[in-house]
């Protein structure tokens, strides 16, 4: 009975997307800080492919972060 | 239209209690970004205060949600509707008083429940709502936020605690306005259709719309204003705990708090689950200190928060209860919600003058 009013599975399905989105955002901006940062560094010591590999993880990073963005916005609109 | 007086103070009370939801919970929006130096703290109110406005327009589904699956609609008066949100009010008022980030919306749910318990019995309760749509979520939703802070911050150190602080401060700044700006319109979304959804419910108590009526463009245009308003009055006692006496954050717990905060209530959204936004936010804020070191959390500070979100619900039932029956003294009609109404105003009035007189009241210098 308990279960049918809490609907435990729901519940632990809610949860798990919580932690992998909040995962997720962190991971995404994390990655475009350090891509950025470091893409910099490389970039002044000279070091162009290293410099350009970071880039792409930045923007790698940058274009996850927006789409969780986007993605926030459609479950606001949607619901 | 059977009592327009009395429906006149049921609007400009829920209306009221709209204004004091933004004021109580502008704190968690801006808190994290205020203490961590992301934006000024005018600055930061402002822009939650817009968002919150646009946010209370970005959908209006679930505007009539907030008594029908806790209490039996057709029980539901306009003088219980009066003396929940009395209730929600002072409950709201006092926690903000203490600085304790409480819930707007527990503290709503549980007026209209205590006035309901007395003006139609334990039967017009629905107890299983009650257990899965407020028990429940509001005893997971601040761990599953407090791990996922946990979690993101683990991270976020993890990936970037090697590099230059100046750029990474700089940019975590950044991310806030991001993460801030998808909470403030959550909140709009969110917090803006309850009142909408009570005011909607007086129209219908009183015969003004028939039921499964949507909700009328000026009553969405006046809940958005008025918690537009009341976060931009700002609630600096609460931001002020929220922001600083929690943990003293840094701009990546800040983020990550937010993010966490935000992915949780989009998360629970999704699924269905109605969410408190400030107990997901207060959870995140521990998680993300508790994360870099767990001493890092003033857990007595967390303790008063704790112990104010299981006191919600009882008390404002129990101030909820308490109207209703003083309301009821004067018979059925609106000389109980204005003999009540007029001895509030009379009561903050003398309350302001007094603070006036005794010194400055607290302000933006957080």
């Amino acid at each position: 009975m308990s279960a049918t009013i809490v609907e435990t599975g729901k519940l632990l399905e809610a949860s798990a997307a919580s932690l992998g989105a909040a995962i997720l955002a962190s991971l995404a901006f994390s990655l475009l800080i350090r891509g950025a940062t470091r893409s910099t560094e490389r970039r002044r010591q000279g070091r162009a492919a290293a410099a350009g590999a970071y880039a792409g993880l930045a923007a790698v990073g940058a274009l996850c972060f927006l789409a969780l963005l986007a993605a926030g916005l459609v479950v606001m609109t949607s619901k | 239209m059977a009592d327009d007086v009395t429906l006149a103070i049921v609007v400009a009370t829920a209306l009221s209690f709209d204004f004091t939801n933004g004021f109580h919970d502008t704190a968690n929006v801006v808190a994290t970004s205020i203490s961590t130096r992301a934006a000024s703290p005018r600055l930061a109110v402002t822009m939650a205060a817009l968002l919150n406005f646009v946010g209370a327009f970005v959908s209006l589904k679930v505007a009539a949600t907030v008594a029908g699956d806790i209490v039996d609609q057709g029980a539901i008066t306009l003088l219980i509707i009066f003396a929940g949100l009395i209730g929600a009010i002072a409950w709201n008022l006092a926690t903000w008083y203490f600085g304790l980030p409480s819930s707007s919306s527990h503290a709503l749910i549980g007026g209209v429940v205590g006035a309901t318990l007395v003006a139609a019995g334990p039967d017009a309760v629905l107890g299983e709502g009650l257990l899965s749509k407020v028990v429940v979520p509001a005893v997971v939703a601040p761990i599953v936020a407090f791990l996922a802070g946990g979690a993101a911050i683990v991270i976020a150190y993890r990936l970037v605690g090697r590099l230059s602080p100046g750029p990474v401060t700089r940019s975590f700044r950044l991310g806030q306005l991001a993460s801030g700006g998808l909470l403030a319109l959550a909140h709009g979304t969110n917090d803006a259709q309850k009142t909408m959804g009570i005011i909607t419910l007086a129209l219908i108590a009183n015969g003004n719309l028939s039921q499964g009526h949507g909700t009328p463009d000026w009553v969405v245009f006046a809940a958005a204003t008025a918690i537009a308003l009341g976060t931009y009055t700002g609630g600096w006692r609460i931001i002020r705990t929220m922001g600083s006496r929690i943990i003293k954050m840094d701009a990546a717990q800040g983020f990550s708090a937010q993010s966490a905060g935000a992915a949780t209530i989009l998360a629970a959204t999704h699924f269905g689950y109605p969410l408190s936004t400030t107990q997901v936010i207060s959870g995140a804020v521990m998680g993300a200190g508790a994360g870099k070191r767990f001493s890092a959390v003033r857990w007595g500070v967390a303790g008063n928060i704790a112990v104010a979100w299981v006191l919600t619900l009882p008390m404002s039932a129990i101030i909820g209860a308490a109207v209703y029956g003083l309301t009821r003294l004067f018979g059925t009609g609106a000389l109980g919600p204005v003999v009540v109404s007029a001895a509030i105003v009379a009561t903050i009035v003398v309350v302001v003058l007094r603070r006036l007189q005794q010194g400055s009241p607290i302000t933006a210098e957080v």
